[in-house]
């Protein structure tokens, strides 16, 4: 299964440019609600994301691979991380 | 009873406290909704940097550009902003009082279009603007949906004023408020159903004269009004447009839920409207069969049913349209209202009628604001921001201020981007204030917009190549 941190390492520049954008956005922070911390909350409802529990856990889902995924903050609301994708180009 | 002038000023002065005490923030901060935060991040970014980033041609200042915005709402906050020191959340409160006041003065001045005696203009004031779907979209809320029913209900007004009078100056008011609508908000197109509502109240009015010489004028504005419905309803139904929008809007809601029938879909567009304009929706319906048995017809007469007629295949979306209707149905109610009380057998009723519905107008919004106050969206989101997120805001401004970031919903997002100078990534417009799109990026990749009637209203052009930061974010 494709998801997640794959997406952007195997992706192939298409309308999204998700290879391209992500290499150019490399290193994020990510806030996340931790009411949900493994969903994301898009239009009309939440859907699991494998790109957040990469994040929560530090590693890449399907290879145990390490993520740069580091907890700068943690409030009763939300949690901020320090992210470093692994994009090609990059190293990790 | 003749009320004197300064009667009338003191009547209306306590119809705009009224309204200043219905919508008195009870709430620590500017709500949540689809578009305030939004519009507040806008609004922000005005004030820092002093121009618009997303104003990359004329058309984006009205949004039919891709990649922007109606631009008027975001710039008249900024504007507030910076003329008063207060913040851009403050700006919004301030400027929700403004709208009201506004609003007050135009359904005031609309009402005495239809209704002669000043008394029932400065009740149709009244309820206009306790209208609880008004009440909740001016409640510190920044969406531009207030602002724009304000502006089109003037420019409608104004319309109705110089059709009457031919006074030049009028048109000359329409002509920038119209433009102004567009600036404002989307659903300024519906303008274009408040002239057809015109050319049909036109139309019946001169084809009832004729008839009325042959004491045939009840027959006559049935059969216009009739004729005019099937209209609107074949044509849209071919469309597909209305069975898909009502079934969405009404098809299954809090007072019938389950198989959505014929019956139960319009049982429930009508506890919905009620819910949004308030009891006044049940007079109504007298005051329409009053308009159509009436002794005389004039476009005036008409207009207001002609408009609720013509808003038939909009009425799906509720949240535009019954601000919209707000006025016009609260003169028919009057019209019902005032029908009754020229009848000593119901004038008594006609009374406590009143009463329910003065007394509803007030509790209804209160009741209805709390309710969506404590309710949540299906993303789980709530109306009432919590402290906690502004000093989480403090944070990450502190640590990421103009550095790319994204959150784990669209919601959280919307509220960081206008609460912070982080970079928070997107799709829309977040995405040229980031300079995560250039300008020169945009208008080269600019095509024509392939979506389908009604969409292609809202959208003339589209960016094909826009970022999508939720492809891997949502995998």
């Amino acid at each position: 299964m494709v998801g997640g941190t794959d997406i952007v390492k195997n992706s192939s520049d298409d309308v999204w440019t998700t290879n391209g954008y992500a290499t150019h956005h490399a290193s994020l922070f990510v806030v996340v609600d931790n009411s949900r911390p493994t969903q994301y909350s898009y239009a009309y409802g939440n859907y699991h994301s494998i790109f957040l529990t990469e994040v929560e856990s530090a590693s890449i889902h399907n290879t145990q691979a390490s993520l740069d995924s580091y907890a700068l903050y943690v409030s009763q609301g939300i949690s901020i991380y320090l992210v470093r994708l692994p994009v090609p180009g990059t190293t990790s | 009873m003749t009320w004197s002038k300064r009667t009338v000023i003191l009547a209306f002065a306590c119809i705009v406290l009224v309204s200043w005490a219905v919508r008195y923030p009870l709430v620590d901060h500017e709500r949540y909704q689809t578009d305030s935060y939004f519009i507040h991040f806008l609004s922000r970014q005005v004030v820092e940097d002093g121009y618009a980033k997303w104003t990359l041609d004329p058309l984006s200042y009205f949004g039919y550009y891709p990649i922007s915005y109606p631009s008027a709402v975001p710039f008249l906050y900024a504007e507030i902003s910076q003329l008063t020191g207060a913040d851009v959340e403050m700006s919004i409160l301030l400027g929700n009082m403004v709208f009201t006041t506004i609003f007050a003065l135009v359904a005031f001045c609309l009402s005495r279009e239809f209704l002669n005696r000043v008394e029932y203009a400065l009740l149709a004031s009244l309820l206009v603007v306790l209208g609880p779907r008004l009440v909740d979209t001016t409640y510190w809320d920044g969406s531009a949906r207030g602002p724009a029913v304000v502006l089109i209900t003037l420019v409608v007004f104004m319309s109705l004023r110089y059709s009457r009078t031919s006074q030049m100056h009028l048109l000359s008011l329409v002509i920038p408020a119209s433009v102004a609508c567009f600036a404002t908000h989307h659903m300024a197109v519906l303008l274009i159903l408040y002239g057809a509502a015109y050319l049909f109240s036109s139309v019946s009015s001169h084809y009832s004269m004729r008839m009325i010489s042959r004491r045939r004028r009840g027959l006559a504005v049935t059969t216009s009004a009739v004729g005019m419905t099937v209209i609107v309803l074949v044509v849209f139904s071919m469309l597909g447009l209305l069975k898909e929008s009502f079934e969405r809007s009404f098809g299954s809601t809090n007072f019938l839920s389950g198989e959505s029938t014929g019956i139960a879909i319009v049982a429930n567009m009508l506890v919905s409207y009620t819910q949004q304009i308030g009891l006044i929706i049940l007079p109504a319906a007298l005051g329409l069969v009053v308009t159509v048995w009436g002794k005389y017809f004039t476009v005036r007469s008409l207009m207001p049913m002609g408009i609720l007629i013509a808003f038939i295949p909009v009425l799906g979306s509720t949240l535009y349209v019954s601000m919209l209707l707000a006025p016009f149905v609260v003169v028919l109610g009057l019209v019902g209202i005032a029908f009754m009380m020229r009848k000593s057998v119901a004038k008594s009723i006609a009374l406590v009628l009143l009463l329910v519905i003065v007394a509803s107008s007030v509790v209804l919004p209160l009741w209805s604001v709390s309710r969506w106050n404590t309710g949540e969206y299906s993303t789980g989101d709530v109306v009432e921001v919590d402290n906690g997120l502004f000093n989480d805001a403090a944070y990450l401004q502190s640590i990421a201020e103009h550095r790319y970031t994204i959150a784990s919903g669209m919601g959280l997002s919307t509220k960081l981007s206008a609460l912070t100078d982080a970079y928070l990534l997107g799709s829309g417009v977040q995405s040229i204030v980031n300079g995560d799109i250039g300008a020169d990026e945009l208008k080269d990749n600019v095509t024509l917009s392939e979506s389908a009637f009604p969409n292609n209203l809202f959208s003339l052009f589209e960016f094909k190549q826009s970022h999508f930061i939720e492809s891997y974010v949502l995998g």
